[in-house]
């Protein structure tokens, strides 16, 4: 009876011809959906550029991100020439290298943050939609809170308090502190959207027949969450996170442009802030980093744009 | 040999009706989807349960699986009350030995099946929660079930979109029978599927009964299914049931007034023969707020003035027939 040992081979019935492989699952059907969308792949080439860079960063810049010996040979300022192919900034330092480091900040920051806010959200909204009643109605207003409160003078006043409290402390020895809090912060204040795309599919997929029928046959609670409900839901939540990466590095580059941003990292909305004053002087070392923020989070919006045509494939048509 | 295998007793279910405020929420009304029924079903029979929508079968059906929770009344399966142990929910063995009697098939065969699962791991769950066998013949027992369902052995590596309404139906049906059950609830199981396959699912469930020695309880508002799968049929109106009978008396004479205009309703396929019809005036009443006494009496055309106060009780009315109603046809 068992033919394991066929089941990739086509097997002849009747006159049509069937296959015995395995038919292609919600994730596949959803890639060769997007594969046909050129915005969403662009955007998810626009990404992929920014991981490389990320990824193999050192050993593809021209110089160390802290090299500024450009300025002991007079060429601080400089336009982009053989040497320095973006030019240098005000303070000596290769833009091209800073821009290529930069990349690392972002992604560090916007996938970071994200996994902070995604396991707050999951966790809140799923709880709130599972659950429903009187602890749906409290997480809910909870939520809300967290969304009509202006959070980004909050970080910004968190991100200063943050940085003097650690003074003096051994949490001072930690590399990148401040830019560990302020991923930790945008996180902490991102997880409102997750949570009600989160509440929203739980509540939804809850009462599908599929669940009542796992019900029915003894399955118990943490079992439907983790088996049934959460799977079924990640589509919509991977998309609500992909825009939030997006999201959150735009907004480390607005936290690091006024000055608050962690002096030791190499982040591009710092580089915007060390060279902004200098922008009719030397505008390259502007431009380069205002342009890697600009692709970076088009990309993640449009692969978020995307990944939404390629999971509810009804919506557009 | 013929013995109750579940007996239901004096069932309620009441969904409260609420208007939720900021601070409080009130009760506004209630719905009494099922309302104080009773009945019982015999070992290896099909009890067909009618009536139009929202009049209550598929809440009874739910109810009794607690699949949602009863107000108030008793399920028996052989003699153990199965929704006060689900209640008390203290012994998860003893419950999954009651689940595993007791199986539902779902009407949408759309919505029934993990779409993100092959039909493979769908069929695997319930070997997966019971446990009642080793894992190693879980494939074996897989391949049984897909042959036993009338479908082949590579639809395991497929996924709920790639099959029609018919094959997925006969997959809801596998998962079902992979607990070995003795009782299923078929919740509208053709209703949702071409008239052409609805035949096909219908055959293949008497088929598995007659093999499998299994008893049904069949929902359905279509008639003409209930006729060709039941023994014996109970139609309920608002939550009630209003007359119980063995299928062919019932169908050929209706003691209850709505049994009579519900059977008028049937199309026949012979314009030319002459068709006796009696057609309903007016709306169904809203569940909220259902007329006192009897609840069909505003559309009822025998009806005494009594009705509209006194309740009237399922009462034996001939051999094995059972009708709700005072003056009956």
């Amino acid at each position: 009876m068992t033919h394991q040992e066929e089941k990739n081979i086509p097997i002849s019935k009747g006159s049509e011809t069937v296959r015995k492989t395995r038919g292609p699952g919600m994730w596949r059907l959803a890639w060769q959906r997007f594969k046909r969308n050129k915005t969403g792949v662009f955007g998810l080439v626009l990404v992929l550029i920014v991981l490389f860079f990320a990824m193999v960063g050192p050993w593809i810049s021209p110089y160390e991100p802290n090299d500024q010996s450009a300025m002991l040979e007079f060429r601080s300022k400089s336009p982009p020439t053989w040497k320095n192919l973006l030019g240098t900034d005000r303070m000596g330092y290769d833009v091209a290298s800073r821009v290529i480091y930069g990349a690392r900040t972002a992604l560090f920051v916007g996938l970071g943050s994200m996994v902070v806010a995604a396991v707050f959200g999951i966790l809140m909204g799923g709880l709130s939609g599972f659950t429903g009643g009187m602890a749906d109605e409290l997480l809910m207003r909870f939520t809300e809170f967290f969304l009509v409160i202006p959070v980004f003078v909050v970080i910004l006043v968190m991100v200063r308090i943050f940085g003097i409290v650690v003074v003096g402390t051994v949490l001072e020895r930690i590399p990148h502190l401040n830019l560990i809090a302020i991923i930790v912060i945008l996180g902490v204040f991102g997880w409102p959207p997750i949570a009600r795309i989160a509440r929203a599919e739980f509540l939804r997929l809850k009462e599908m027949e599929f669940v009542e029928a796992a019900r029915c046959l003894g399955a118990g609670t943490l079992n439907i969450i983790f088996r049934h409900i959460l799977p079924n839901a990640l589509p919509s939540l991977v998309v609500i996170i992909a825009l939030g990466v997006g999201q959150s590095i735009l907004l480390e580059a607005m936290i690091s442009f006024l000055g608050f941003g962690d002096p030791k990292s190499v982040s591009w909305g710092q580089l915007l802030y060390f060279n902004y004053e200098h922008l009719k002087i030397s505008p390259w070392a502007s431009i380069a980093p205002g342009m890697a923020i600009f692709i970076t989070v088009l990309g993640f919006n449009l692969l978020a744009d995307g990944m939404t045509d390629a999971f509810n494939p009804r919506l557009k048509e | 040999m013929t013995k109750d295998i579940i007996r239901v007793e004096n069932l309620v279910k009441i969904f409260p009706v609420l208007r939720r405020g900021i601070f409080r929420t009130a009760q506004v009304a209630e719905i009494r989807a099922v309302n104080d029924i009773s009945f019982s079903i015999l070992r290896g029979e099909t009890l067909g349960l009618v009536g139009e929508s929202g009049c209550g079968k598929s809440t009874t059906a739910r109810t009794m699986l607690f699949l949602t929770p009863s107000t108030s009344g008793s399920v028996y399966f052989e003699d153990t009350n199965i929704l006060e142990q689900f209640r008390n929910a203290r012994q998860k063995a003893k419950i999954l030995e009651i689940r595993r009697h007791l199986q539902y098939v779902f009407q949408d065969p759309y919505l029934s099946l993990n779409p993100r699962w092959s039909i493979e791991e769908t069929l695997n769950e319930p070997f997966r929660i019971h446990q009642h066998l080793p894992q190693s013949e879980w494939h074996n027992r897989m391949l049984e079930l897909l042959e036993l369902v009338g479908l082949e052995e590579y639809h395991a590596w497929r996924y709920p979109h790639e099959f029609s309404g018919g094959q997925r139906q006969r997959v809801g049906i596998a998962r079902a029978l992979a607990v070995d059950p003795q009782f299923l609830i078929l919740d509208e199981p053709v209703s949702s599927l071409d008239v052409s396959v609805r035949a096909t699912i219908l055959n293949l469930l008497l088929e598995l009964q007659e093999k499998l020695g299994l008893t049904y309880l069949y929902i359905s508002h279509d008639l003409s299914s209930v006729r060709f799968i039941s023994t014996r049929v109970a139609v309920m109106y608002l939550g009630r049931i209003v007359e119980l009978s063995d299928v062919d008396s019932l169908f050929e004479h209706p003691l209850h007034h709505y049994t009579f205009a519900l059977m008028s309703a049937i199309p026949v396929p012979d314009p030319s023969g002459k068709q006796v019809l009696s057609i309903l005036e007016g709306e169904v009443p809203s569940v909220m707020n259902p007329p006192p006494g009897c609840h069909f009496h505003p559309r009822c055309s025998a009806a005494l003035p009594e009705c509209k106060t006194v309740r009237p009780q399922l009462e034996e009315k001939g051999e094995g027939r059972f009708v709700a109603c005072i003056n009956p046809r």
